[in-house]
């Protein structure tokens, strides 16, 4: 894989350039692919049978772009509505979103979109929102053709008018995967300033626990 | 006791997103009805299995002699004697056919080596699973079943497979009049007749409008053409059977029981055909394999060592593998050009399984007489302290005398239950055998009643709101294991699902709930509602209220009592872990929404709730305990990022030591400090001693865990003279100290 060369474990061999850590949250209905989205961008493989999520995972990944170097800190959290009550103690000081649906199932985009909403209103003023249309593997399996372009053509369109970045991903495949990461480190702030900027402010939703996590992470050394 | 059934053509890729369930793995989730049938006029299936190349071997009954054998061999019958022996056959098959249909399976195999005859001349269905396991044939290569003996219409199927429920047991019965024909006529019919021209004789049968017809044309197939014009009264009873049987129109071909009670009402005088099946005879010696089911002695072969597969295979003559190389393989590994010949596909040929190193280890004399055959009433406490106890329990599990005596134990114990209930706790304490967990859990679960019926009367169909949640979780819990991989295991843990759901109104699905389930579907495969009934008990024990639709505040109480057990129990591990930012919330919701069957594979957490079920609905906090200190070491060397990396990807835990370890946590923790406002607990007695509701947000402001009144008397030994098991420190101011205090504490002033 060609795009792989550019993303690399955590060595901190490279002592010139400059690392920047980054919080970043998967959201979208359940058995979209999150936890398949990130199981291929930070370990290279697949599992079909991958298990649901429950409550949430934690991963992270490092990316080099020319001079910088990325750490994402990866919050895959559960699909299911229910668990809705904890997503703000995941996505609250997230620098990142990736907001994935089911190219195949015209639902979960609904709910991808008011999963977006939520972000706009409730989560950092910059985040960086990327919405991904995994299971591009399938666009001539399981629906008719057309209704495939459709959602497609739809999901662009609504992307552009607020502004996310949008990628049509397959985890399976690996088809677009390391692009979207690569994609959300290139629009990311990388001064001191654009990320203190995105220091979390105070508290949504559930408890007092919850934003020790995310303060005093969102660090970018040099 | 086996033989080889079938292998199954390639697969071709994935159509739904997930790959297609290997045929194997369908017919392996298909088979497991089958174990559950017993009828005095069927082999019953022990086990089935999958070898290499998708080839499933079938484990049954097997009786050495059979009607082919008989019909092929001199007799010293007369032919009165044949004929009425011929007749008891032909009614037991029938009564076996019948029994079928009301399960709602059919034969399709039906051929004289498929009737088997116990010593006593017991007909003994064997192959009636074929049909079913594989789903109508559509998962085997090759039309199944013997053109002969094949019914017109079930010809006709194979052409026209698109014709939706045109075989019934109607086939079946067609079957058995050829078979009949045969038997009574002691000769077979159509010998060495290619497969092609058998189609066309069956066929030519159809022009025959009457039963009548197609005897009379069948009859001059056969050296003797007058056989059925006797006046013997078996003969009239046959011919009855055939006449009913041979129409080649369905509407008239009569079903086994209606031809069973015709024979019944013609002649009262026909010998019941219930002969009892066979007593066995007990010579001298017992012998206690006699005494075992079927599976249980299976089972035991397999601890002795036994290993069929191998056993088959080494009668089997294979091909070198270089001559079944292919000669065209795509990229996607479909094969093309290989010549499969038919026996290497279906092979209905069977492998004695030899029963002798078994039946050597059981053999009973005056040392092992107490383990097989054990008394539960003297009261013998420390008795049999089989040298393998002291053993480690995978070891346990596996060796043959052990299992042998603790499954005779709590077989007997699940007799006695629930009068034995106190005993069976005792045992459990010790080890589960693997052979009755399933019934052992449900007896400590206190599942009582007749749940089948309350089962049975939940409406597990309409559709429900949850379906599609269900439908997508359930696809992806525990895969890795083979029988909750098929297609059947599937639909049985949503109908679980759904039966619990709809039992429990106020409560909801939420994710997790599939992996608590499937343990208890995989554990009773062949009951769902022992399943049902075994995790409605365990979800009210332990996991009361977690699954309302609003949750927070049963968790949030659960998480905060585990921070301050594990504060109480390992201060600096706890210490460490507040301070990095490492709160539970973060890692122990899966833990306890599942009682960690969502983090470990089956095989760890039927030993871990073994364990589970005995303690209290407090218990599953001291495993959480355990396993944090289990890795202790990497959690204190570790920061945040790393510790919740240590945990997306939880390392080999050795479950064992959680189990050994949280028994110890239980024992030292006093009993109030994990009270929880929102457990499940049995109405105790309240005093004023006892512990107190605190509100949450109370409760969040402390690190460590309070306890009650009761305790402190308890464990202060203040009652008794003993030495206390704690040190008390008074923190009142040192006038209060001084007119009252409790024996043995330290005052040190809390000054603000």
């Amino acid at each position: 894989m060609a795009s792989r060369s550019s993303v690399a474990r955590a060595n901190n061999t490279n002592t010139q350039g400059k690392i920047c850590q980054f919080k970043l949250v998967l959201l979208g209905e359940s058995a979209v692919g999150k936890s398949s989205l990130v199981l291929r961008f930070v370990k290279g493989q697949f599992h079909e049978y991958q298990e649901s999520t429950i409550g949430a995972a934690f991963l992270t990944q490092t990316v080099c772009l020319q001079d910088i170097t990325v750490k994402f800190e990866i919050w895959d959290t559960a699909g299911q509505e229910r668990y809705h009550s904890l997503a703000p103690m995941y996505y609250r000081g997230a620098q990142a979103a990736i907001v994935v649906y089911d190219i195949t199932n015209q639902d979960t985009f609904t709910r991808a979109k008011t999963w977006v909403k939520e972000l706009q209103r409730q989560a950092s003023p910059n985040i960086v929102i990327a919405l991904a249309g995994n299971k591009a593997d399938l666009s001539n399996k399981r629906m008719v053709e057309h209704d495939v372009i459709a959602i497609l053509q739809e999901a662009a369109a609504y992307s552009e008018e607020n502004g996310l970045l949008f990628m049509e991903t397959s985890a399976k495949t690996a088809m677009n995967v390391n692009d979207i990461f690569l994609a959300i480190a290139e629009k990311l702030p990388k001064n001191e300033a654009g990320v203190s900027g995105n220091r979390p402010t105070a508290g949504v939703g559930l408890a007092a626990t919850e934003n020790r996590e995310s303060s005093g992470k969102s660090c970018c050394g040099s | 006791m086996s033989f080889v059934t079938a292998a199954l053509p390639h697969n071709q890729c994935g159509s739904n997103g997930l790959p297609l369930t290997p045929n194997s793995i369908k017919v392996l989730g298909l088979a497991q009805k089958l174990k559950t049938l017993k009828h005095e006029n069927l082999c019953s299936y022990v086990d089935f299995k999958c070898g290499r190349h998708e080839r499933i071997f079938a484990v049954s009954e097997l009786y050495v002699d059979n009607v082919l054998d008989r019909i092929m061999a001199p007799s010293s019958l007369t032919q009165k004697e044949w004929n009425e022996f011929s007749l008891q056959t032909a009614i037991g098959v029938l009564s076996g056919i019948d029994y079928l249909h009301c399960i709602g399976l059919i034969h399709l195999c039906l051929e004289p080596r498929n009737i088997l005859l116990t010593e006593t001349g017991v007909p003994k269905l064997s192959g009636y699973g074929l049909h079913h396991m594989t789903d109508g044939g559509t998962l085997l290569n090759g039309p199944l079943g013997l053109v002969k003996y094949s019914s017109p219409e079930q010809i006709l199927s194979c052409c026209y497979p698109e014709i939706p429920n045109a075989l019934s047991c109607k086939a079946d019965v067609w079957a058995l009049c050829i078979v009949l024909m045969e038997l009574l006529h002691k000769e077979v019919l159509w010998p060495d007749v290619e497969n092609k021209s058998l189609v066309k004789r069956v066929l030519c049968l159809c022009a025959n409008k009457s039963a009548q017809k197609n005897i009379e044309v069948l009859c001059q197939d056969f050296k003797e053409k007058n056989l059925l014009y006797e006046t013997d009264q078996a003969i009239q009873s046959i011919k009855t059977i055939l006449e009913n049987g041979l129409c080649v129109n369905l509407s008239k071909r009569a079903m086994p029981y209606q031809i069973l009670k015709q024979l019944d009402k013609d002649k009262s005088s026909v010998p019941n055909p219930t002969t009892n099946g066979y007593k066995i005879e007990y010579n001298g010696n017992t012998n206690p394999l006699l005494e075992m089911d079927s599976d249980e002695v299976w089972y035991l072969w397999n601890l002795a060592g036994g290993d069929m597969i191998a056993e088959v295979l080494r009668s089997v003559t294979t091909t070198p593998s270089v001559r079944t190389m292919p000669s065209f393989v795509t990229l996607h590994g479909d094969l093309y050009g290989l010549e499969p010949s038919p026996e290497n596909l279906f092979n209905p040929g069977f492998q004695l399984l030899s029963l002798d190193t078994v039946e050597s280890r059981l053999e009973v004399n005056s040392e092992n007489i107490s383990l097989i055959y054990p008394l539960l009433e003297l009261d013998t406490s420390e008795e049999v302290s089989h040298e393998s106890a002291k053993l480690p329990l995978l070891i346990r599990e596996n060796d043959f005398d052990y299992q042998v005596h603790r499954i005779a134990l709590y077989k007997r114990l699940l007799l006695g239950y629930p009068y034995l209930r106190e005993k069976l706790w005792k045992e459990s304490r010790i080890d589960i055998p693997p052979f009755c967990r399933g019934k052992v859990w449900s007896g400590l679960l206190d599942v009582q009643g007749d749940i089948e019926d309350q089962y049975v009367h939940i409406d597990k169909d309409t559709p429900i709101i949850t379906d599609r949640q269900i439908a997508v979780d359930v696809p992806r819990c525990h895969q890795y294991d083979s029988m909750l991989s098929s297609p059947i295991a599937h639909g049985k843990l949503k109908r679980v699902l759904k039966a619990w759901l709809i039992s429990h109104p106020q409560l909801t699905y939420w994710q997790g709930l599939d992996s608590l389930c499937a343990v208890f579907v995989h554990l009773n495969f062949n009951d769902e509602p022992r399943a049902w009934a075994s995790l409605s008990q365990f979800i009210d024990k332990y996991l009361h209220k977690f699954f309302l639709k609003d949750n927070s505040a049963i968790i949030q109480e659960y998480l905060l009592v585990f921070s301050h057990l594990l504060s109480f129990h390992d201060p600096m591990l706890y210490c460490h872990m507040t301070e990095i930012g490492f709160i539970p919330d973060l890692y122990a919701i899966p833990w306890f929404l599942t009682m960690f069957a969502h983090v470990f594979p089956l095989h760890k957490i039927v030993h871990l709730w073994d364990t589970l079920l005995l303690g209290n609905s407090s218990f599953p906090l001291c495993i959480g305990v355990a396993i944090l200190q289990q890795l202790r070491g990497q959690l204190l060397e570790s920061d945040f990022n790393e510790c919740i990396l240590l945990f997306s990807d939880l390392p080999e835990i050795d479950i064992d030591g959680v189990v050994k370890k949280s028994i110890q946590v239980f024992c030292q923790s006093p009993k109030s400090s994990t009270f929880r406002v929102h457990a499940h607990y049995n109405t105790l007695p309240k005093t004023e001693l006892s512990e107190t509701a605190i509100p949450l947000s109370e409760l969040k402001q402390e690190v460590c865990c309070r306890i009650s009144a009761d305790d402190l008397i308890q464990l202060a030994k203040l009652t008794k003279s003993s030495k206390p098991r704690i040190f008390v420190i008074d923190i009142r101011s040192s006038d209060e100290f001084v007119r009252g205090s409790i024996p043995g504490s330290y005052n040190f002033p809390y000054i603000t």
